[in-house]
């Protein structure tokens, strides 16, 4: 995934994912938080609901005793106000259930629905209740009294009667009071509902009965006053024991019918209450449980999401971090001037291909630097090597200016000296010794001469060698060969030219030069008692290097002076006619021409010369600084 | 098996009322036959019986059960909304004192020197204590000055017919099966260890006595005379009942038989005042219900019918034969495998077998499996009827169903307590 | 006056300086006899040979410092450091002027730096200055054997 991710999306792509992982995250957590807690939150007011419903029976019990109240107080008191309380209360009672019935659980539905069933009982044994008080009142208030009244005014008629007999008024006047404790009795009984009363006017009004029925057979002819009031009688008792009947009646209603339905209600009430309490405790435990696993589902869900965030962001953060740590160890390397550090591509565009790429810049410029570096390196090497060349330059200087003035001091020395002795012999009269001695002093002085040219000579290589140019030295030597004929030949030496000589750069009068000396040197020095002297000219080529070698039959050269011979003005012998600097030309030619020359002997046994020159021009030029 | 199911239900009740203007006076006027209104409770009008009268006299005969209180009511308000009126003997004082019954004359009742002691005397035997409270015969015959009372005379109130016993039932489950007549007690009702399981009827003129038994048995107090109790009394035995009340010992009261079926069923309760077929019922179900011989005696009952002061001529020749009908046997029979006892079970005795005489009057196992008056088998072989033989269960009557003096009164306290 | 016969070893690789040299000596002192070695191999051998062979030990030996083969400096350096030779008293008569010269055959125990003069007169005058200084060396030569 980081190598993806730092492959094809740009460093600000990166971070913004991380940015937008992380707000992903968090407002996932947010959305499950918030589901989950609007799903408790439901849970909870399901909870309230409940709990606030849990004490409907205090309510209802409170309610149906307040109802049940007024119920009484309209039966004994007879109060229409409390009757229609009755009604308000119970419509009221009723909306309330009505509304409570809404509840969702079914236990509770059917508790509800007993209860609403008992409270229409109720009310419907009220309504019965107070159509019974009604007719009641209506009995004693109506009927009786009027039932009451008309017997004793058909009493008190037969006392009008003025043939009656004083005992029989006697009689109806009994009769009347007792008529009237009938009434009494009646009453009494309406006020303390004590049914002894009414037996009590049972028997009042049977004696009243009795008392007419003799009064009737005493007179012997039907007395139809006497017969109206036995008759009015009947429906004097009637009306009183319907009073009493309903009275009864709706008494059994309010004490008994309605009592239990009042009960019920509130014992149904206390299930209801502790039904809701029981699903309330449910719900509660329920609530629990869901907030539990609530809570478990966000500790879960948060921490995988979290989780995934940190691997997220880990896979980002390694993604941004690790192109940067390499890039820091990238520049650790670069600014310790390391011009071979390891800068890694990217492909996708963005800060931090552009901070490779400036790497690589940087890289570059190392690498520029560290050629400098190495040039500078090369110049101060070279520089120190041509201090070396001027203080050793100025050494020879030294050594040739010393030289200089020994030698050419020496013809000076003998010229003087011989003008000395020429003087003395002239003195003495010797004229012809003299004169022989001033052959003496002319050599001496051609001599001279000759060193000075020798000298300036020298003095002319190295500064005559811009005039580089390819030699064949076949052709070169070949016309060496043919120039220098006459006196080879009278040396009698042999000199013999290798063919398949190779091509060479160099000054060609220089070469020249060099090929002339060595052959002048052969002239003048092979000597060889056996053989005719020979000098072989040949080459090898071999590790870049042209080998060229001058090959003598001459007495060769003792180990000890094979480096001396090519100083200036050194010989080998007391030959009067080399001046001791052919070699030392030969010499710094080869130098010029960034080669080198060596003496290969042996006592006796002839002399090779090696001259070694570089292949390239390069080594020829770069040869030119050490001169 | 319809007995008494409804007796104290407010809807019955309003139909009752509701239904006064249509009582069927009018119904001679276009019925050849003569037809009579029985107007009564739900336990003896069934319609098997009302058929089977119809068919066996020849005679239209129309039957209004209703709940006790407006039947009452109706009755004692309208002598002519009604020929017979069949129900308790103890309410029969109402309808005397509104002067709405006339005298049977039991020269007319074939049966009449059938009819057993209980009726007559109340008592079966000679021994048997008799009940206390409005013992039927107490208010059985019209006395010379218009009084009911217990001197013979050619006149009756009502005629004594269908009748049993009441106790309560237990749940054998939950406590422990006791010895009927020996270690069952009213007691029970009122037993701190049954605490919220009991229920009782809704009745005062019931459900008192089971009270004033549970409350004499327990020794928390005695009365001058059960049957008939003063004011004092009643307040005593109330404020113990209201105590208990508050301390949660009922679960409540009862207004009908099935709903002291519902209450025992489903173990809110398991101990109650019960109607026999309630226990029966319950133990149909699977429920365990002991129907108790509490060893203080029966608070017993009984089913007695009435003419209207009204009913004459042709309707009172068939009012007679009805009556007359019903103890002619097969009637006996009939309620006899409903569990009732008939006044002159005699009679009854031809129209049923020996395992069912055995197992129903003679306290017996029963011989064969029965089978009830819906014709599914109500007794399984070998049961034996709690209680023992007819004889047993009336020599143990403690009480009658009794309307007291204090009726009014009790009916207040009733809905203290109910409401405590 | 006696004189002792006496050889001088003159080692000079000049033919016309050891003319001029042979020329005075024979003009002033005709009884030296002059021992003339022309280069520096040659001188090596004889003194080799006055070592090994007994020969009589010059008396003055005027040593040239530029010489075929082997220099003044390397003869001078092979007289001082042998027993016999050192007795040698040597002369070194050069036409070098340099210090170099001077400082290097001074410490390699010459017996006089003489520089070759440029007058007419001067080589004679020279010459007879050597033989006259060296004539006033009065210690017996030690002779060999």
């Amino acid at each position: 995934m980081i190598q993806y991710l730092i492959n094809h999306v740009t460093l600000q792509h990166r971070i913004y994912a991380s940015f937008i992982a992380a707000a992903i995250v968090i407002v996932a957590i947010i959305l499950i938080t918030y589901a989950v807690f609007a799903n408790n939150d439901r849970d909870l007011r399901d909870f309230v609901t409940s709990s606030n419903q849990s004490h409907i029976d205090l309510k209802l019990t409170a309610q149906v005793a307040e109802l049940h109240r007024l119920a009484l107080t309209y039966t004994y008191e007879g109060h229409r106000s409390a009757a229609d309380q009755v009604m308000h209360s119970f419509q009221n009672l009723m909306q309330q259930i009505d509304n409570t019935l809404q509840h969702d659980s079914l236990a509770v539905k059917t508790i509800l629905a007993t209860i609403r069933h008992r409270l229409e009982s109720y009310y419907s044994a009220f309504l019965r209740l107070k159509q019974q008080r009604d007719l009641r009142q209506q009995l004693i208030n109506v009927e009786f009294r009027n039932n009451a009244n008309n017997v004793e005014a058909l009493i008190n008629q037969l006392l009008a009667n003025p043939s009656d007999s004083p005992s029989m008024r006697l009689e109806l006047k009994n009769i009347l009071n007792t008529l009237l404790l009938v009434e009494k009795n009646v009453f009494r009984y309406l006020d303390s509902l004590d049914a002894s009363y009414i037996t009590a006017a049972k028997h009042n009004l049977n004696h009243v009965v009795d008392r007419l029925n003799a009064l009737n057979q005493a007179e012997n002819s039907s007395n139809s006053t006497i017969h109206q009031a036995l008759q009015k009688l009947d429906q004097y008792q009637q009306s009183y024991i319907e009073a009493v009947q309903h009275t009864r009646g709706y008494l059994y209603l309010i004490n008994v019918v309605m009592a239990a339905e009042a009960y019920e209600i509130n014992f149904q009430s206390k299930k209801l209450s502790s039904l809701i309490t029981s699903e309330m405790r449910l719900k509660e435990e329920a609530l629990h449980t869901s907030q539990t696993e609530a809570l478990n589902i966000l500790v879960i869900s948060a921490s995988l999401l979290l989780s995934l965030l940190i691997a997220l962001s880990y896979g980002i953060g390694q993604s941004i971090s690790r192109p940067i740590m390499r890039l820091t160890e990238t520049f650790r390397q670069l600014t310790s001037g390391s011009g071979n550090a390891k800068i890694y591509r990217y492909p996708v565009v963005d800060e931090i291909s552009e901070l490779s790429q400036a790497a690589a810049a940087f890289r570059d410029k190392n690498t520029q630097t560290e050629k400098l570096l190495m040039r500078s390196i090369q110049l101060t090497q070279a520089l120190e090597k041509n201090r070396l060349a001027l203080e050793r330059s100025n050494d020879e200087l030294e050594q040739f200016v010393y030289t200089v003035s020994h030698d050419l001091k020496a013809p000076l020395v003998t010229s003087m000296g011989f003008i000395g002795i020429i003087r003395k012999l002239a003195d003495q009269g010797k004229y012809e010794q003299a004169i022989e001695k001033l052959d003496k002093v002319t050599l001496s002085i051609e001599r001279m001469g000759q060193l000075t040219n020798d000298l300036l000579e020298l003095s002319r290589i190295g500064r005559i060698d811009v005039d580089m140019k390819k030699i064949d030295l076949n052709v070169l030597l070949t016309q060496l060969a043919q120039s220098q004929q006459e006196q080879l030949q009278g040396a009698g030496l042999q000199f013999i030219v290798q063919p398949r000589l190779p091509v060479i750069v160099g000054n060609e009068s220089r070469i020249l030069q060099l090929f002339e000396n060595i052959t002048s040197n052969a002239i003048k020095y092979v000597r060889n008692p056996e053989q005719a002297p020979v000098l072989e000219i040949g080459s090898i080529t071999d590790q870049g290097h042209h080998l060229i070698y001058c090959k003598d039959n001459g007495p060769g050269i003792e180990l000890a002076f094979q480096q001396k011979v090519f100083a200036l003005f050194y010989r080998l012998d007391t030959q009067p006619e080399g001046t001791g600097i052919g070699l030392t030309i030969v010499k710094k030619v080869m130098k010029a021409h960034g080669g080198d020359i060596w003496i290969e002997s042996s006592g006796g046994k002839g002399t090779i010369f090696w001259l070694k020159f570089p292949i390239s021009d390069k080594e020829t030029k770069e040869a030119r600084y050490d001169l | 098996m319809d007995r008494r199911t409804f007796i104290f239900q407010s809807g019955a009740i309003a139909s009752a009322a509701m239904g006064a203007l249509a009582f069927p006076s009018i119904a001679k006027a276009y019925n050849r036959k003569p037809t009579i209104k029985v107007v009564g409770t739900h336990v003896t009008l069934q319609e098997s019986i009302r058929r089977q009268a119809e068919k066996d006299l020849g005679i239209a005969i129309e039957f209004y059960p209703g709940g006790d209180a407006e039947v009452l009511l109706k009755a004692s308000t309208d002598p002519l909304s009604f020929d017979i009126y069949e129900q308790w003997s103890d309410s029969i004082k109402v309808l005397w004192m509104a002067n709405a019954i006339q005298p049977i004359d039991i020269r007319k009742l074939t049966y009449w020197k059938e009819i057993n002691g209980l009726s007559k005397r109340g008592r079966l035997t000679d021994t048997a204590p008799i009940g206390l409270g409005d013992s039927p015969h107490k208010l059985l015959y019209f006395q010379p000055d218009g009084s009911l009372g217990s001197t013979a005379s050619g006149h009756i109130s009502f005629l004594p017919y269908v009748h049993n016993t009441d106790s309560f039932g237990y749940n054998s489950a939950i406590i422990p099966q006791a010895i009927p007549y020996q270690t069952e007690s009213w007691g029970w009702l009122l037993d701190e260890r049954y605490q919220g399981k009991v229920a009782i009827i809704n009745a005062p003129t019931i459900g008192i006595f089971d009270m004033a038994l549970a409350a004499q048995a327990r020794g928390l107090m005695t009365f001058n005379d059960m049957g008939n109790m003063s004011r004092d009394e009643i307040d005593a035995l109330f404020d113990i009942m209201i105590a208990k009340k508050r301390q949660g010992h009922f679960r409540g009261v009862w207004t009908s038989v099935p709903h002291s079926v519902e209450l025992m069923a489903s173990g809110e309760v398991v101990l109650s005042s019960l109607f026999s077929p309630a226990a029966s019922q319950l133990n149909g179900m699977g429920v365990p219900c002991v129907y108790a011989a509490p060893k203080e005696g029966y608070r017993a009952w009984h089913g007695v019918m009435c003419l209207s002061r009204a009913c004459q001529g042709e309707r009172l020749e068939a009012a007679y034969a009805f009556m007359n009908w019903w103890l002619s046997g097969w009637p006996g029979a009939f309620i006899a495998r409903q569990g009732y006892y008939i006044s002159n079970p005699q009679r009854s005795k031809a129209f049923m077998s020996q395992a069912e005489w055995d197992y129903w009057y003679d306290g017996k196992p029963a011989a064969t499996a029965l089978r009830g008056t819906d014709g599914n088998i109500s007794v399984r072989e070998g049961d034996i009827r709690t209680g023992g033989s007819y004889t047993k269960r009336f020599e143990h009557v403690a009480i009658w169903n009794t309307v007291m003096d204090t009726y009014e009164y009790s009916l207040m306290k009733w809905n203290e307590f109910v409401l405590s | 006056m006696t004189y002792e016969h006496r050889d001088l070893l003159l080692i000079e690789d000049s033919d016309e300086h050891a003319e001029l040299a042979l020329f005075y000596i024979s003009e002033y002192r005709p009884d030296i006899h002059v021992i003339r070695l022309a280069d520096g191999g040659a001188a090596m051998d004889y003194l080799e040979s006055v070592c090994n062979l007994n020969k009589p030990l010059p008396w003055l030996c005027l040593l040239d410092l530029q010489l075929p083969k082997y220099d003044g400096h390397e003869i001078l350096s092979v007289i001082k450091s042998d027993s016999i030779l050192i007795k040698m008293p040597v002369v070194v008569f050069t036409t070098s002027a340099a210090k170099k010269d001077i400082s290097r055959t001074i410490s390699h125990h010459a017996n006089s730096f003489i520089t070759k003069p440029m007058g007419a007169d001067g080589y004679g005058k020279a010459i007879q200055s050597i033989l006259s200084y060296w004539e006033l060396n009065q210690h017996p030569l030690i002779s060999i054997g």
